[in-house]
């Protein structure tokens, strides 16, 4: 058992060794590992770009498509408008808002404040007036045409409350027909 | 930022998309808010202030031009013409000067046709003459104003149930 190890065991070991290195060498070579990682290296970025593209693609698609249903929701179930909202309507509202950037010193405090909102037109109540003043103009006219007559933009509610309610047809036909008789 | 980009080109595409498809209605409905309008506007003025007939003629006149141009140029369809300017032809009788009572027959037979068919009102007041006949009369041309009123506020939705019906009995058209 403790024989001690010759040269020759030493040769026969190291022909074993060699012998595994040739044979790990002929299966490596023959299997063309080279191409098959490239091949691997290559798949892997693939899978990457297209994950990256996907994750980049997919909140906008998502914000569209919110966005998208929200107004085809707007769309199908909101009432008849009698009349439509002129962009004019908010531009005078929010300009007459205080600015962000105003110090707050600037900004009118106290009795002051509450007397200036409204009659300045400084505050928010300034605006609401405003713009409730601007909706009444444009509720008073609006052109059929360029060169047409221009008449009020009247909702269900307002025309009935002056058919129904004023009977203007009825007094202003019992107006023409007597006088039609006078003559 | 290119994300932002993307998203407010989006919005900003479906949004162009979705007002160019509301256009044509809103177009159609806008002009047949403006006539009722302008009768009822003229009427109200009327009855505030006074009137003669040659203000209630050039009114009417007014309303009946621009109603054929908007027949005309597609911004009111037939259904609206029609009934619209029926209601114009029935104030215009109503008022209109008839020394010797010639176009009597006329005029009380298109009232009564008027009553049956808004109301469904037999011409009894309208017969009694006096302020209760054009009581009877007025109230039917309220009744008819507001009936298309009501049209045109559900328009689009009579027509996107018609065209639903259609299809249901007939399947989606093929291309």
């Amino acid at each position: 058992m403790n024989k001690k190890m010759d040269d020759r065991d030493f040769d026969e070991i190291g022909r074993l060794i060699q012998y595994d290195v040739d044979k790990a060498l002929r299966v490596f070579r023959s299997g063309d590992f080279g191409k098959r990682l490239r091949a691997r290296i290559a798949a892997d970025g693939r899978a990457v770009k297209a994950k990256s593209f996907l994750r980049r693609i997919a909140v906008p698609s998502a914000t569209l498509l919110a966005v998208s249903a929200a107004l085809f929701l707007l769309n199908v179930h909101r009432s008849p408008a009698p009349w439509p909202v002129h962009p004019r309507f908010f531009e005078a509202g929010l300009s007459q808002l205080p600015s962000f950037s105003r110090s707050a010193a600037e900004s009118p405090s106290g009795p002051a404040r509450k007397v200036g909102m409204s009659e300045a037109g400084g505050g928010f109540q300034g605006a609401l007036a405003s713009a409730e003043r601007r909706k009444k103009e444009e509720e008073r006219e609006t052109p059929l045409r360029a060169e047409g007559l221009r008449v009020p933009v009247l909702s269900l509610k307002k025309k009935m409350e002056i058919l129904y309610r004023d009977k203007v047809i009825e007094r202003a036909l019992v107006i023409l027909i007597g006088k039609s008789k006078e003559a | 930022m290119k994300r932002f980009g993307v998203w407010l080109l989006g919005v900003c595409i479906l949004a162009l998309n979705m007002s160019a498809v509301e256009g044509g209605a809103a177009a159609m409905k806008k002009a047949g808010y403006t006539l009722l309008d302008m009768y009822v506007k003229s009427f109200q003025e009327m009855a505030a202030r006074g009137t003669s007939s040659g203000e209630l003629e050039t009114n009417l006149q007014a309303m009946a031009t621009e109603a054929k141009k908007a027949k005309e140029a597609g911004e009111i369809n037939l259904v609206f013409y029609s009934r619209y300017a029926r209601i114009l032809a029935m104030t215009k009788l109503l008022v209109q000067p008839d020394q010797g009572n010639i176009l009597m027959p006329v005029i009380d037979r298109e009232v009564t046709d008027f009553l049956l068919d808004i109301t469904g009102e037999e011409p009894i007041a309208y017969k009694a003459g006096g302020p209760p006949a054009i009581g009877q009369v007025a109230n039917a041309l309220a009744e008819e104003l507001i009936n298309l009123q009501i049209y045109l506020d559900t328009l689009e939705k009579r027509e996107a149930m018609r065209k639903k019906l259609d299809e249901g009995m007939t399947g989606p058209p093929k291309k």
